[in-house]
Protein backbone atom coordinates (compact mmCIF):
# COMPACT_ATOMS: atom_id res chain seq x y z
CA UNK A 1 0.00 0.00 0.00
CA UNK A 2 1.74 3.11 -1.03
CA UNK A 3 0.68 5.87 1.94
CA UNK A 4 2.71 8.50 0.69
CA UNK A 5 4.44 9.76 -2.40
CA UNK A 6 6.83 12.85 -1.00
CA UNK A 7 8.67 15.13 -2.71
CA UNK A 8 11.80 15.54 -0.62
CA UNK A 9 15.60 16.89 -2.23
CA UNK A 10 17.19 15.56 1.37
CA UNK A 11 15.03 12.22 0.82
CA UNK A 12 14.66 10.31 4.37
CA UNK A 13 15.86 12.93 7.23
CA UNK A 14 14.54 14.37 10.42
CA UNK A 15 11.36 15.02 8.94
CA UNK A 16 10.51 11.67 7.16
CA UNK A 17 12.12 9.75 9.90
CA UNK A 18 10.70 11.33 12.98
CA UNK A 19 7.06 12.80 12.10
CA UNK A 20 6.13 11.08 8.86
CA UNK A 21 6.99 7.50 9.96
CA UNK A 22 5.18 7.88 13.29
CA UNK A 23 1.93 9.77 11.61
CA UNK A 24 1.62 7.03 8.68
CA UNK A 25 2.42 4.13 10.76
CA UNK A 26 4.83 3.55 7.96
CA UNK A 27 6.90 -0.15 7.83
CA UNK A 28 8.87 0.61 5.33
CA UNK A 29 10.68 3.54 3.00
CA UNK A 30 11.48 3.12 -1.01
CA UNK A 31 13.67 5.43 -1.67
CA UNK A 32 13.75 6.00 -5.74
CA UNK A 33 16.43 8.29 -6.97
CA UNK A 34 18.75 7.66 -10.11
CA UNK A 35 21.17 9.46 -8.17
CA UNK A 36 21.44 7.90 -4.70
CA UNK A 37 20.95 4.37 -6.33
CA UNK A 38 24.16 4.62 -8.37
CA UNK A 39 26.14 6.27 -4.84
CA UNK A 40 26.83 3.63 -2.42
CA UNK A 41 27.72 5.65 0.28
CA UNK A 42 24.27 7.79 -0.08
CA UNK A 43 22.62 4.64 0.06
CA UNK A 44 24.72 3.67 3.37
CA UNK A 45 23.67 7.02 4.77
CA UNK A 46 20.10 7.09 4.25
CA UNK A 47 20.05 3.36 5.46
CA UNK A 48 21.26 4.69 8.78
CA UNK A 49 19.05 7.44 8.89
CA UNK A 50 16.20 5.40 9.14
CA UNK A 51 14.34 3.84 12.58
CA UNK A 52 15.40 0.73 13.19
CA UNK A 53 12.08 -0.55 12.71
CA UNK A 54 11.26 1.02 9.01
CA UNK A 55 12.55 -0.83 6.24
CA UNK A 56 14.60 0.78 3.67
CA UNK A 57 15.11 0.28 -0.18
CA UNK A 58 16.52 2.82 -2.57
CA UNK A 59 16.23 1.73 -6.30
CA UNK A 60 16.45 3.96 -9.25
CA UNK A 61 12.96 5.14 -10.29
CA UNK A 62 12.01 2.74 -12.36
CA UNK A 63 13.50 -0.23 -10.54
CA UNK A 64 11.34 1.01 -7.71
CA UNK A 65 7.92 1.21 -9.79
CA UNK A 66 8.81 -2.69 -10.20
CA UNK A 67 9.58 -2.95 -6.61
CA UNK A 68 6.20 -1.50 -5.76
CA UNK A 69 4.00 -3.26 -8.12
CA UNK A 70 5.21 -6.41 -6.21
CA UNK A 71 1.87 -7.69 -4.58
CA UNK A 72 3.85 -7.72 -1.21
CA UNK A 73 4.76 -4.33 -1.42
CA UNK A 74 0.46 -4.24 -0.56
CA UNK A 75 1.01 -6.02 2.50
CA UNK A 76 3.55 -2.76 3.70
CA UNK A 77 2.73 1.08 4.86
CA UNK A 78 5.24 2.79 2.88
CA UNK A 79 6.10 5.87 1.48
CA UNK A 80 7.79 6.90 -1.90
CA UNK A 81 10.47 9.38 -1.30
CA UNK A 82 11.31 10.97 -4.80
CA UNK A 83 14.13 13.67 -5.14
CA UNK A 84 12.27 15.98 -8.18
CA UNK A 85 9.04 16.30 -8.95
CA UNK A 86 9.77 14.79 -12.28
CA UNK A 87 10.60 11.71 -10.59
CA UNK A 88 6.87 12.04 -8.69
CA UNK A 89 5.26 12.20 -12.41
CA UNK A 90 7.08 9.23 -13.00
CA UNK A 91 5.75 7.44 -10.03
CA UNK A 92 2.51 9.10 -9.90
CA UNK A 93 1.80 7.78 -13.82
CA UNK A 94 2.58 4.36 -13.16
CA UNK A 95 0.44 4.51 -10.52
CA UNK A 96 -2.74 6.83 -10.93
CA UNK A 97 -4.93 5.87 -7.96
CA UNK A 98 -3.30 4.19 -5.27
CA UNK A 99 -1.45 6.78 -4.16
CA UNK A 100 -3.06 7.92 -1.15
CA UNK A 101 -0.94 10.83 -0.26
CA UNK A 102 1.00 13.04 -2.99
CA UNK A 103 2.95 15.07 -1.19
CA UNK A 104 5.30 18.32 -1.85
CA UNK A 105 8.39 18.05 0.90
CA UNK A 106 11.23 20.15 0.43
CA UNK A 107 12.76 20.62 -3.25
CA UNK A 108 14.95 23.07 -4.93
CA UNK A 109 16.86 24.63 -2.06
CA UNK A 110 19.71 22.66 -1.72
CA UNK A 111 21.09 24.07 -5.12
CA UNK A 112 20.57 27.67 -3.91
CA UNK A 113 18.21 30.34 -5.19
CA UNK A 114 18.57 31.44 -8.78
CA UNK A 115 16.67 33.57 -11.37
CA UNK A 116 15.09 31.12 -13.16
CA UNK A 117 13.24 29.41 -9.77
CA UNK A 118 9.81 30.80 -8.22
CA UNK A 119 9.91 30.38 -5.34
CA UNK A 120 6.35 28.49 -4.25
CA UNK A 121 6.90 27.81 -0.26
CA UNK A 122 9.47 28.39 2.21
CA UNK A 123 10.19 24.68 1.12
CA UNK A 124 9.93 24.57 -2.38
CA UNK A 125 11.71 26.59 -5.18
CA UNK A 126 11.27 24.59 -8.73
CA UNK A 127 12.42 26.16 -12.13
CA UNK A 128 9.80 26.66 -15.11
CA UNK A 129 10.24 23.09 -16.15
CA UNK A 130 9.82 21.81 -13.11
CA UNK A 131 6.44 23.72 -12.32
CA UNK A 132 5.30 22.40 -15.64
CA UNK A 133 6.01 18.75 -13.77
CA UNK A 134 3.79 20.67 -11.31
CA UNK A 135 1.13 20.82 -13.04
CA UNK A 136 1.47 17.73 -14.50
CA UNK A 137 1.09 15.94 -11.20
CA UNK A 138 -1.47 18.33 -9.66
CA UNK A 139 -3.68 16.77 -13.31
CA UNK A 140 -2.97 13.05 -11.97
CA UNK A 141 -3.35 14.30 -7.87
CA UNK A 142 -5.55 17.12 -7.86
CA UNK A 143 -5.43 16.46 -4.35
CA UNK A 144 -1.55 17.12 -4.05
CA UNK A 145 -0.28 19.01 -0.89
CA UNK A 146 2.19 21.22 0.16
CA UNK A 147 3.37 19.47 3.68
CA UNK A 148 6.86 19.57 5.13
CA UNK A 149 5.76 17.84 8.74
CA UNK A 150 2.45 16.16 9.33
CA UNK A 151 1.71 18.66 12.38
CA UNK A 152 2.28 21.58 9.87
CA UNK A 153 -0.64 23.67 7.90
CA UNK A 154 -1.01 21.87 4.59
CA UNK A 155 -1.69 23.83 1.51
CA UNK A 156 -3.20 22.68 -1.84
CA UNK A 157 -0.90 22.31 -4.99
CA UNK A 158 -3.84 23.34 -7.03
CA UNK A 159 -4.39 26.44 -5.07
CA UNK A 160 -0.49 27.53 -5.04
CA UNK A 161 -0.45 26.95 -8.37
CA UNK A 162 -3.26 29.34 -9.64
CA UNK A 163 -1.60 31.91 -7.47
CA UNK A 164 1.80 32.05 -9.82
CA UNK B 1 24.06 42.04 39.02
CA UNK B 2 25.50 38.85 40.51
CA UNK B 3 22.25 37.01 39.76
CA UNK B 4 21.94 37.96 36.36
CA UNK B 5 25.84 37.05 35.49
CA UNK B 6 25.41 33.87 37.12
CA UNK B 7 21.98 32.75 35.62
CA UNK B 8 23.51 34.16 32.12
CA UNK B 9 26.27 31.78 32.67
CA UNK B 10 24.16 28.89 33.39
CA UNK B 11 22.34 29.50 30.62
CA UNK B 12 25.52 30.13 28.53
CA UNK B 13 26.99 26.64 30.15
CA UNK B 14 23.83 25.06 28.90
CA UNK B 15 22.76 26.00 25.37
CA UNK B 16 26.75 26.57 24.22
CA UNK B 17 27.94 23.27 25.86
CA UNK B 18 25.00 21.35 24.37
CA UNK B 19 25.61 22.45 21.01
CA UNK B 20 30.15 21.72 21.80
CA UNK B 21 29.96 18.27 22.74
CA UNK B 22 27.62 17.01 19.98
CA UNK B 23 23.71 17.24 21.40
CA UNK B 24 24.70 16.43 24.76
CA UNK B 25 21.56 17.89 26.24
CA UNK B 26 23.43 19.95 28.70
CA UNK B 27 20.41 22.62 27.83
CA UNK B 28 17.76 20.38 29.26
CA UNK B 29 16.28 22.49 32.62
CA UNK B 30 17.46 19.30 34.79
CA UNK B 31 20.80 20.88 34.06
CA UNK B 32 20.72 24.55 33.64
CA UNK B 33 18.04 24.99 36.46
CA UNK B 34 20.25 23.37 39.29
CA UNK B 35 23.46 24.46 37.86
CA UNK B 36 21.66 28.57 38.14
CA UNK B 37 20.35 27.16 41.54
CA UNK B 38 23.83 26.19 42.97
CA UNK B 39 25.23 29.54 41.88
CA UNK B 40 22.48 31.94 43.37
CA UNK B 41 23.21 29.96 46.50
CA UNK B 42 19.96 27.69 46.52
CA UNK B 43 20.34 24.34 45.04
CA UNK B 44 17.59 22.91 46.31
CA UNK B 45 14.73 25.21 44.68
CA UNK B 46 17.07 24.64 41.24
CA UNK B 47 16.59 20.95 41.69
CA UNK B 48 12.49 21.37 42.31
CA UNK B 49 12.71 24.18 39.13
CA UNK B 50 14.79 21.50 37.16
CA UNK B 51 12.74 18.51 37.53
CA UNK B 52 9.64 20.10 37.17
CA UNK B 53 10.50 21.32 33.71
CA UNK B 54 12.02 18.28 32.61
CA UNK B 55 9.28 16.63 33.20
CA UNK B 56 7.49 19.57 30.79
CA UNK B 57 9.84 19.75 28.04
CA UNK B 58 10.91 16.11 28.47
CA UNK B 59 9.04 15.53 25.10
CA UNK B 60 10.58 18.84 23.06
CA UNK B 61 12.86 18.00 20.86
CA UNK B 62 13.82 19.95 17.81
CA UNK B 63 14.44 18.59 14.75
CA UNK B 64 15.14 21.34 12.04
CA UNK B 65 11.75 22.83 11.18
CA UNK B 66 9.77 20.82 13.32
CA UNK B 67 11.06 22.94 16.72
CA UNK B 68 8.59 24.12 19.77
CA UNK B 69 10.32 25.55 22.27
CA UNK B 70 13.94 25.89 23.97
CA UNK B 71 14.15 25.37 27.33
CA UNK B 72 16.96 26.55 28.70
CA UNK B 73 16.47 30.04 28.91
CA UNK B 74 13.12 29.45 30.58
CA UNK B 75 14.88 27.07 33.18
CA UNK B 76 17.55 29.40 34.03
CA UNK B 77 14.78 32.65 34.51
CA UNK B 78 12.28 30.38 36.05
CA UNK B 79 15.40 29.08 38.77
CA UNK B 80 16.05 33.45 38.92
CA UNK B 81 12.53 34.30 39.73
CA UNK B 82 12.05 31.21 42.17
CA UNK B 83 14.42 31.87 44.43
CA UNK B 84 14.00 35.41 44.55
CA UNK B 85 10.61 35.02 45.52
CA UNK B 86 12.13 32.71 48.43
CA UNK B 87 11.07 29.43 46.48
CA UNK B 88 7.91 30.06 45.23
CA UNK B 89 8.06 27.35 42.89
CA UNK B 90 4.86 27.72 41.93
CA UNK B 91 3.93 30.61 41.07
CA UNK B 92 6.57 30.39 37.97
CA UNK B 93 5.84 27.10 36.31
CA UNK B 94 2.88 28.84 34.28
CA UNK B 95 5.33 31.51 33.09
CA UNK B 96 7.81 29.31 31.93
CA UNK B 97 6.04 27.57 28.12
CA UNK B 98 5.57 31.35 26.87
CA UNK B 99 8.99 31.78 28.02
CA UNK B 100 11.18 28.85 26.01
CA UNK B 101 9.14 29.45 22.78
CA UNK B 102 10.45 32.87 22.83
CA UNK B 103 13.57 31.75 23.62
CA UNK B 104 13.62 29.46 20.50
CA UNK B 105 12.96 32.33 18.68
CA UNK B 106 15.03 34.89 19.68
CA UNK B 107 17.80 32.09 19.55
CA UNK B 108 16.45 31.72 15.63
CA UNK B 109 17.07 34.94 15.07
CA UNK B 110 20.47 35.20 16.15
CA UNK B 111 21.12 32.09 14.17
CA UNK B 112 19.73 33.84 11.01
CA UNK B 113 20.82 37.38 11.22
CA UNK B 114 24.17 37.27 12.98
CA UNK B 115 25.66 34.12 11.84
CA UNK B 116 24.06 33.62 9.09
CA UNK B 117 25.67 36.57 7.03
CA UNK B 118 28.79 35.03 8.45
CA UNK B 119 28.36 32.23 5.66
CA UNK B 120 30.27 34.28 2.85
CA UNK B 121 33.26 34.62 5.06
CA UNK B 122 33.41 30.96 5.62
CA UNK B 123 33.33 30.49 1.51
CA UNK B 124 36.12 33.04 1.74
CA UNK B 125 38.19 30.89 3.71
CA UNK B 126 37.98 28.05 2.24
CA UNK B 127 38.60 29.67 -1.24
CA UNK B 128 42.34 30.77 0.24
CA UNK B 129 42.28 26.78 1.79
CA UNK B 130 42.61 28.82 5.81
CA UNK B 131 41.36 25.48 7.06
CA UNK B 132 42.50 27.28 10.57
CA UNK B 133 40.86 30.14 10.10
CA UNK B 134 37.85 28.39 9.44
CA UNK B 135 38.26 26.45 12.61
CA UNK B 136 38.56 30.06 14.36
CA UNK B 137 35.55 31.48 12.68
CA UNK B 138 33.36 28.57 13.71
CA UNK B 139 34.46 28.93 17.35
CA UNK B 140 33.77 32.62 17.15
CA UNK B 141 30.80 32.17 15.73
CA UNK B 142 29.76 29.30 18.69
CA UNK B 143 30.67 32.13 20.88
CA UNK B 144 28.72 34.75 20.00
CA UNK B 145 25.66 33.08 19.13
CA UNK B 146 25.83 31.76 22.71
CA UNK B 147 26.99 34.61 24.13
CA UNK B 148 24.25 37.00 22.56
CA UNK B 149 21.61 34.14 23.68
CA UNK B 150 22.98 34.27 27.33
CA UNK B 151 22.84 38.38 27.28
CA UNK B 152 18.62 37.76 26.96
CA UNK B 153 18.44 36.14 30.67
CA UNK B 154 21.36 38.63 32.15
CA UNK B 155 19.02 41.31 31.33
CA UNK B 156 15.64 39.89 32.35
CA UNK B 157 16.86 38.85 35.82
CA UNK B 158 18.72 42.48 35.86
CA UNK B 159 15.95 44.56 35.04
CA UNK B 160 12.87 42.43 35.03
CA UNK B 161 12.99 40.31 38.25
CA UNK B 162 11.18 42.88 40.16
CA UNK B 163 8.67 43.20 37.54
CA UNK B 164 7.97 39.98 37.13
CA UNK B 165 7.34 39.80 40.75
CA UNK B 166 5.37 43.16 40.91
CA UNK B 167 3.02 41.10 38.75
CA UNK B 168 2.94 37.79 39.59
CA UNK B 169 2.05 39.28 43.19
CA UNK B 170 -0.84 41.71 41.85
CA UNK B 171 -2.50 38.16 40.22
CA UNK B 172 -5.38 38.02 42.38
CA UNK B 173 -5.44 34.20 44.29
CA UNK B 174 -7.79 32.93 42.33
CA UNK B 175 -6.57 33.11 39.08
CA UNK B 176 -3.42 31.88 40.61
CA UNK B 177 -4.40 28.79 42.19
CA UNK B 178 -5.77 28.20 38.53
CA UNK B 179 -2.53 28.72 37.10
CA UNK B 180 -0.91 26.68 39.41
CA UNK B 181 -3.66 23.94 38.63
CA UNK B 182 -2.78 24.40 35.24
CA UNK B 183 0.96 24.23 35.95
CA UNK B 184 0.59 20.83 37.48
CA UNK B 185 -1.22 19.50 34.62
CA UNK B 186 1.92 20.49 32.03
CA UNK B 187 4.25 17.56 33.17
CA UNK B 188 1.36 15.22 31.85
CA UNK B 189 1.34 17.09 28.34
CA UNK B 190 5.07 16.98 28.42
CA UNK B 191 4.70 13.32 28.91
CA UNK B 192 1.89 12.89 26.34
CA UNK B 193 4.44 14.95 23.52
CA UNK B 194 7.46 12.14 24.48
CA UNK B 195 4.85 9.19 24.06
CA UNK B 196 4.21 10.79 20.73
CA UNK B 197 7.19 10.11 19.74
CA UNK B 198 8.31 7.10 21.58
CA UNK B 199 5.15 4.63 21.75
CA UNK B 200 5.69 1.36 20.57
CA UNK B 201 3.54 -1.45 20.84
CA UNK B 202 6.77 -3.59 22.12
CA UNK B 203 7.49 -0.97 24.87
CA UNK B 204 3.73 0.33 26.32
CA UNK B 205 4.30 -2.85 28.54
CA UNK B 206 6.72 -1.17 30.08
CA UNK B 207 4.75 2.43 30.51
CA UNK B 208 2.30 0.45 32.30
CA UNK B 209 3.93 -1.44 34.60
CA UNK B 210 5.34 1.62 35.47
CA UNK B 211 1.90 2.45 36.12
CA UNK B 212 0.63 -0.05 38.23
CA UNK B 213 4.18 -0.12 40.50
CA UNK B 214 3.45 3.85 41.11
CA UNK B 215 -0.15 3.58 41.73
CA UNK B 216 -0.52 0.40 43.37
CA UNK B 217 2.63 -0.53 45.19
CA UNK B 218 3.40 3.43 46.21
CA UNK B 219 7.03 2.91 45.32
CA UNK B 220 9.23 6.25 45.46
CA UNK B 221 10.26 8.06 42.23
CA UNK B 222 13.70 6.68 42.98
CA UNK B 223 12.80 3.28 43.49
CA UNK B 224 11.11 3.28 40.47
CA UNK B 225 14.15 4.60 38.45
CA UNK B 226 16.43 2.01 40.04
CA UNK B 227 14.12 -0.99 38.63
CA UNK B 228 13.76 0.83 35.58
CA UNK B 229 17.36 1.23 35.14
CA UNK B 230 17.89 -2.86 36.03
CA UNK B 231 15.54 -3.57 33.31
CA UNK B 232 17.02 -1.80 31.32
CA UNK B 233 20.64 -2.94 31.64
CA UNK B 234 19.34 -7.04 31.58
CA UNK B 235 17.52 -5.85 28.19
CA UNK B 236 20.51 -4.07 26.77
CA UNK B 237 22.43 -7.25 27.97
CA UNK B 238 20.03 -9.92 26.28
CA UNK B 239 20.39 -7.53 23.19
CA UNK B 240 23.86 -8.15 23.07
CA UNK B 241 24.08 -11.68 23.44
CA UNK B 242 21.11 -12.00 20.24
CA UNK B 243 23.34 -9.70 18.88
CA UNK B 244 26.94 -11.92 18.75
CA UNK B 245 24.53 -14.68 17.81
CA UNK B 246 23.09 -13.58 14.97
CA UNK B 247 26.42 -11.91 14.04
CA UNK B 248 28.24 -15.00 12.36
CA UNK B 249 25.43 -16.26 10.08
CA UNK B 250 24.84 -12.84 8.64
CA UNK B 251 28.02 -11.75 8.07
CA UNK B 252 28.46 -15.19 5.39
CA UNK B 253 25.18 -13.55 4.07
CA UNK B 254 27.01 -9.98 3.54
CA UNK B 255 30.36 -12.04 1.76
CA UNK B 256 28.37 -12.89 -1.49
CA UNK B 257 27.64 -9.97 -3.22
CA UNK B 258 23.95 -8.82 -2.79
CA UNK B 259 21.97 -8.99 -5.71
CA UNK B 260 18.99 -6.51 -6.44
CA UNK B 261 16.79 -9.32 -5.44
CA UNK B 262 18.52 -10.61 -2.18
CA UNK B 263 17.75 -6.47 -1.56
CA UNK B 264 14.31 -7.07 -2.26
CA UNK B 265 13.56 -10.17 -0.42
CA UNK B 266 15.06 -8.50 2.61
CA UNK B 267 12.83 -5.51 1.87
CA UNK B 268 9.92 -7.60 2.11
CA UNK B 269 10.63 -9.84 4.84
Amino acid sequence: MIKAVRIDERLIHGQVAMTWTKSLKLTGLVVASDEAANNDIQKMTLKMSAPSDVKVIIKNVDDAIKLLEDPRASQMNLMVLVPTVKDAVKVAKAFPTEVELMNVGNAGKMSGPSEEKVTLTKEVMLTQPELDSLKELVEIYPETVFQPTPAMEKHSAKAILSSH
Amino acid sequence: MYDAFVVALAVFVGVAGHEMFGMSMLSRPIVVAPLAGLLMGDIQTGLIIGASLEAIFMGVVNIGISSTAEPALAAGLATAFAIKMGGNVDAVIPIVFPLAVLGLQLLNMIFSFVCGPMATNFLKLAKEGDEKGIVKLHYVIWFVHYGLYALIPFFAVLFGANVVMTVLDSIPPVIMNGLTVAGNLLPAVGMAMLLRMLWSKNLAVWFFFGAVVMAYFELPLIAIAAIGTIIAIVMAQRDLQLKGMQASPAQQGQATTVSGNQEEEDFFQ
